[in-house]
């Protein structure tokens, strides 16, 4: 390529280069300078520095700790079964009976749903008398609780939630990964005589390793997110039971307006990020290697 | 491979089981929108009754909430002019780009795109406040290039790469410059990519919640958010909460019922060729 042209090529992306970074490391940085500083809105508008102040603050926050907790429990429980249910659907959708494109179309359809309707109608029908649920659980004989007002059980209608709401992406790159996977080995395993199970667990899930780890990380992350159907749901509650860091920083620097610890807290939850990421990218590296 | 006949009884009775619990809450929500409020707390739940539309025409009556809808057209639509504009030439440089470059920013913007809204949403706040831009509609147009952008330069790319490129040596061969060919030649033939691009950020920035909840106060709102106020002010009104619920979601269904075929390219966002 001429080296004028490629210079041409990349000069066409140059704004869009400048306003993404303008747009978002600017603020990472600054979210970084600000969790050094005193900034409460609540009081009036006056930066000082405060040095490691905010960061000593953090341990003898029990609802920070709290937090925690409440960040691995939503990152880990929901993130497994949305895994697992995602591998199973797309196993059961991959051979191409009549009536499969119809259904694939139909099992995708929450993920367009906006997070504020998911928590809306779950919500909705959490409620004992207004949501049906409780009524048709009754009908086959279990006697269900009053979800959201109950620390556990308001933590496992999140979790439904969100295993509802994201279980599609799952499927939808498990049935991508399944269409790559190479025919001969079916072939070979068939002629060996091997069994389905057999199949399954010596050709079908190693092969689909790497593509579950891109899902694993792509959930993780939007599972640390994971804002509007808590917002909706739960409000972070009973008593901080569903509140995780983002939101416990939310609660922080918007509604008490103290914008400094806000900033620590974001700075703590973007470093468990990235321990997330980091974590499972390394394994994933050594995997291939 | 071959499946026996009970196997796939059994594939067919888990499918159908996965399907009704996937659609029940939807369904749930689209009946108690059409109950009226004593319908709506009957017990045992009435599935059979004569629905009635008090609950949209109460919605469409009430001056906010359609405020908060248009609000939400001016905002995505505006959303997405600024990320065609930015990012479709750009998205064009990363096509004809060397390797190495496209690498290095189609990751960059893939993890931009992933990250929380948390983790920039704190210096916005201050900054707004500051310089007024607090409650307005661009406001929220700006902080939403965040995740449309890349998701322009993403879905773009890859339109792009679909047009030959013997074309445009076609048109260099005629005397074209690179920008004659850029709007006369390729633009033309990635014209459904451009609407499917457009769409998917219009739906994405639509559902967005968190950066509106906190930059829009009462102007500006946009309707995920006025859901939000019509709960606390009318909380027990569910028939209307449920009606508002089906408004917002009803574009979003249309539009990606139009883009079904590039939908879900869209939606795994470059995951797997990333």
């Amino acid at each position: 390529m001429a080296y004028t042209e490629r210079t041409t090529y990349q000069l066409i992306t140059l704004p869009a280069i400048v306003i993404l970074l303008g747009l978002t490391v600017i603020p990472i940085l600054t979210t970084f300078i600000l969790s050094f500083s005193s900034l409460d809105l609540a009081r009036q508008f006056k930066l000082g520095f405060a040095g490691l102040y905010n960061y000593s603050k953090l341990w003898s926050d029990s609802r920070f700790l709290n937090s925690l907790y409440v960040t691995v429990f939503f990152v880990v429980v929901p993130v497994a079964i949305q895994m697992l249910l995602g591998l199973v659907l797309a196993l059961l959708l991959e051979k191409d009976l009549p009536g499969t494109g119809l259904a694939r179309a139909l099992f995708i359809m929450p993920m367009v749903v906006p997070p504020v309707v998911v928590g809306l109608m779950w919500k909705v029908l959490f409620i004992p008398k207004l949501g049906g649920l409780n009524y048709f659980l009754g009908v086959v004989g279990i006697h269900a609780p009053d979800w959201l007002n109950s620390p556990i059980t308001a933590q496992w209608a999140v979790t439904i939630a969100a295993v509802w709401a994201w279980t599609p992406f799952c499927m939808l790159m498990f049935l991508a990964g399944l269409e790559t996977l190479p025919g001969e080995f079916y072939e070979a395993a068939v002629i060996d005589g091997a069994s389905w199970h057999q199949t399954l667990r010596f050709i079908t899930l190693p092969l689909l390793r790497p593509i579950a780890t891109v899902v694993l990380l792509f959930r993780i992350i939007e599972a640390l997110a994971i804002f509007p159907v808590i917002f909706i749901m739960t409000g972070g509650g009973p008593a901080a039971a569903t509140e995780p860091i983002n939101y416990y920083a939310y609660l922080t620097g918007f509604s008490y307006m103290e914008i400094s610890y806000a900033a620590t807290l974001v700075v703590v939850f973007f470093a468990t990020l990235y321990a997330f990421c980091f974590f499972f990218l390394r394994s994933a590296v050594i995997q291939r290697a | 491979m071959v499946v026996r006949k009970r196997v796939i009884l059994v594939i067919y009775a888990l499918l159908v089981a996965l399907m009704l619990i996937t659609l029940f809450p939807l369904v749930w929500l689209l009946l108690l929108s059409l109950k009226s409020e004593l319908e709506a707390f009957a017990y045992p739940p009435l599935l059979v009754f004569k629905p009635k539309l008090v609950n949209f025409l109460a919605l469409l009556s009430s001056e906010s909430f359609m405020r908060s809808f248009a609000n939400s057209f001016i905002i995505a639509t505006g959303t997405v002019a600024l990320a065609m504009v930015v990012g479709v030439p750009a998205a064009y440089g990363i096509s004809r780009g060397t390797r190495r470059f496209r690498q290095h920013v189609l990751v960059w913007a893939l993890i931009t795109r992933m990250a929380p809204g948390m983790i920039y949403i704190i210096p916005f706040f201050v900054l707004y406040v500051k310089v007024g831009l607090i409650d307005t509609r661009f406001g929220l147009m700006l902080i939403y290039l965040i995740f449309t952008l890349p998701l322009v330069l993403w879905t773009m790319t890859m339109f792009f790469d679909e047009v030959p490129k013997t074309l445009e040596e076609a048109a260099k061969v005629d005397g074209a410059g690179i920008f004659q060919s850029f709007f006369r030649v390729i633009l033309p033939l990635a014209a459904p990519g451009l609407g499917a691009t457009a769409i998917l950020c219009f739906i994405f920035a639509w559902n967005e919640f968190l950066f509106a909840l906190i930059l829009a106060r009462r102007d500006a709102i946009p309707a995920p958010v006025a859901i939000v106020n019509f709960m606390a002010f009318e909380g027990t009104e569910w028939g209307k909460v449920a009606a508002s619920g089906i408004f917002i979601l009803l574009p979003v269904l249309l539009f990606s019922l139009v883009i079904r075929k590039y939908l879900v390219k869209g939606l795994m966002g470059g995951a797997i060729k990333g």
